[in-house]
């Protein structure tokens, strides 16, 4: 569908600030057809890594290409990248339209994207207001406006939800799903894992500059959960007794509630059915994203509770 | 699709009228160049010449001191486009959509110069009108040793042609400032002090070393380039010298400007 190839490839990537190490050898692979979250605490590097991307900052060692080539090679970078940096970061005299003018004729796009892209996103009523008007949503919308003016297959969106009330939470969230079924990457960072839950397919979790996984939502959660299933039953005892034979762990853990360990769901439903136990509840325990990613993150976060570095 | 030059200097167009500043800088460049033009040529009287013979005041370059003073306006305005953007963080979006650093500095540099040109020389001719209008009116005839003067004579329209190119290369020179300092106050500051530093340290400093200091410095070799009458008053230097000196400026400030943005993360 997209002429460029729609992926970013980092590979060792490293970046430098002074003595303070921003990215530590990151390498990554952002792809087609995908909502890659980009996650990590914050001062993890996510955003030095974006501009890193966009040949803002130069890296100290590695190299990054967007579209297969480096981001300072690219023709017309609008129609290979669309990127949501600093969405504060607008002349506040100047008008939302008038800025987002100035951006299409500086990569020769037609002026009928900018009033498509008003449309997309909402914003045509305030676009004649001065951005320094803006409300910080509708600064994040005008930020999203300037990142599809090229129609570009790679996107780039740093904390898009910051700002958005509920609504345009929901909206983001729904814009971001179908630009992926549309076939373009696109790239969103957060530093809360939980806002990305739903919305992302892969994960790139760094910490302290360096890549701690990149892996699939599914695949991150299957891990962090244990195959935990919660059940209830009035017959506690023979039902412990039961998954005990049949090869599980259980534990009790109330009068009549009991925690079971290398059992499926399935099963457990089977064997006491076969019995004629009463089940009164049965809960396949999955870790939320949030909590796959604390476990993750715990050994990476920038500060420890102490102040001290880990 | 493509950002090339005529992209870049399109959309730095679009940048410039899209801010109420510019219109407010460029008022200010034209007002305060006007108003200073007309307290200088008002207050004038004859002093060097007794009738029939002429005086030596300088009337073309008296009809022109306007701009000394508003060109602070155009200063401030080459200034403020480009470290606007940094103190908005603007400047990430500009260079996300150009990443050729060289080529964006170089339109956002023509499109400010050319501006100031073409305002510039409006100042000048309305300065070198109003001024001559003033002199006349001061006793500045024939009669008194000076012959009236028109645009279109050589000398008159070389000191216009100069005080116009002066102002382009002056607001090349701040862009470049800005560029390098990426910070609006302290460039402006800095231009401020190229302009007039040497003006004040002028009265102050002992001959030997005032007088090269005058000749090198941006408005002293400016100033030579509308002097049109040898006064013992005047910069020691030649209207093309001058020119020389200010074009050194520009030059050097844009070259810095350039290989700056080129190295520097944005």
């Amino acid at each position: 569908m997209f002429v460029v190839q729609a992926t970013i490839e980092a590979h060792d990537l490293s970046k430098r600030y002074g003595k303070t190490v921003a990215v530590d050898g990151l390498s990554f692979l952002v792809q087609p057809g995908r909502v890659t979250g980009f996650v990590g605490p914050n001062g993890a590097g996510k955003s030095t890594t974006m501009r890193l991307i966009l040949g803002l900052d130069a890296p100290d060692g590695g190299e990054v290409r967007v579209g297969g080539k480096r981001y300072g090679e690219l023709a017309a970078p609008l129609s290979v990248v669309g990127a949501l940096l600093d969405a504060t970061a607008t002349h506040p005299g100047r008008r939302g339209r008038d800025h987002l003018r100035w951006l299409a004729t500086s990569n020769g796009l037609p002026r009928r994207r900018v009033d498509e892209v008003l449309r997309l996103v909402g914003l045509t009523d305030v676009a004649g207001r001065r951005t320094g008007g803006y409300s910080l949503g509708m600064a994040q919308r005008l930020g999203i406006a300037a990142a599809m003016l090229g129609d570009a297959p790679v996107l780039m969106f740093d904390e898009p939800i910051n700002g958005l009330d509920p609504e345009g939470i929901r909206w983001i969230r729904g814009f971001l799903r179908s630009l992926a079924a549309e076939g373009r990457a696109v790239l969103v960072s957060s530093h809360l894992m939980s806002e990305l839950e739903g919305t992302a397919d892969d994960v790139i979790v760094i910490g302290r500059g360096r890549l701690i996984a990149s892996t699939t939502v599914s695949e991150l959660l299957s891990a962090a959960s244990d195959g935990r299933v919660n059940l209830r039953t009035p017959r506690a005892a023979e039902v412990m007794a039961l998954l005990a034979r049949a090869g599980g762990t259980p534990t009790s853990t109330g009068p009549d509630s009991i925690t079971v360990i290398g059992l499926e769901a399935a099963r457990i439903a089977e064997l006491t059915t076969e019995r004629g136990l009463p089940l009164h509840e049965l809960t396949p325990q999955r870790a939320s994203l949030e909590e796959a990613y604390i476990e993750l993150t715990q050994d990476a976060v920038e500060f420890t509770a102490g102040g001290e570095r880990t | 699709m493509n950002a090339g030059p005529l992209e870049a200097v399109r959309a730095e167009w679009i940048k410039l009228r899209t801010i109420r500043s510019t219109a407010w800088a460029l008022l200010a460049f034209a007002g305060v160049s006007i108003l200073f033009t007309t307290l200088t040529t008002s207050g004038s009287s004859t002093t060097g010449g007794s009738p029939g013979h002429p005086g030596d005041n300088d009337i073309i370059l008296d009809s022109l001191s306007g701009i000394w003073f508003g060109q602070i306006g155009a200063a401030v305005l080459a200034v403020l486009t480009i470290t606007s953007e940094y103190s908005t963080r603007m400047i990430r979006t500009t260079l996300a959509a150009n990443p050729r650093r060289r080529t964006m500095l170089g339109a956002k540099t023509a499109v400010v110069a050319t501006v100031v040109l073409v305002i510039g020389f409006a100042i000048c001719v309305a300065c070198f009108l109003i001024g001559q209008a003033f002199l006349r009116r001061g006793g500045f005839v024939y009669e008194n040793g000076y012959p009236a003067v028109s645009l279109v004579d050589g000398e008159a329209f070389r000191a216009v042609a100069l005080g116009t190119l002066y102002l382009g290369l002056m607001a090349v020179f701040s862009i470049g400032v800005g560029a390098i300092l990426r910070h609006t106050a302290g460039a402006i500051t800095l231009v401020l002090a190229v302009l007039l530093g040497p003006v004040i340290a002028f009265n102050l400093l002992p001959e030997r070393i005032a007088e090269p200091l005058e000749r090198f410095s941006l408005l002293g070799a400016g100033l030579a380039g509308q002097q049109t009458v040898d006064r013992a008053d005047n910069i020691p230097m030649g209207p093309w010298a001058g020119l020389a000196v200010v074009t050194a400026y520009a030059a050097v400030a844009f070259v810095v400007a350039l290989v700056a943005i080129t190295k520097r993360d944005a």
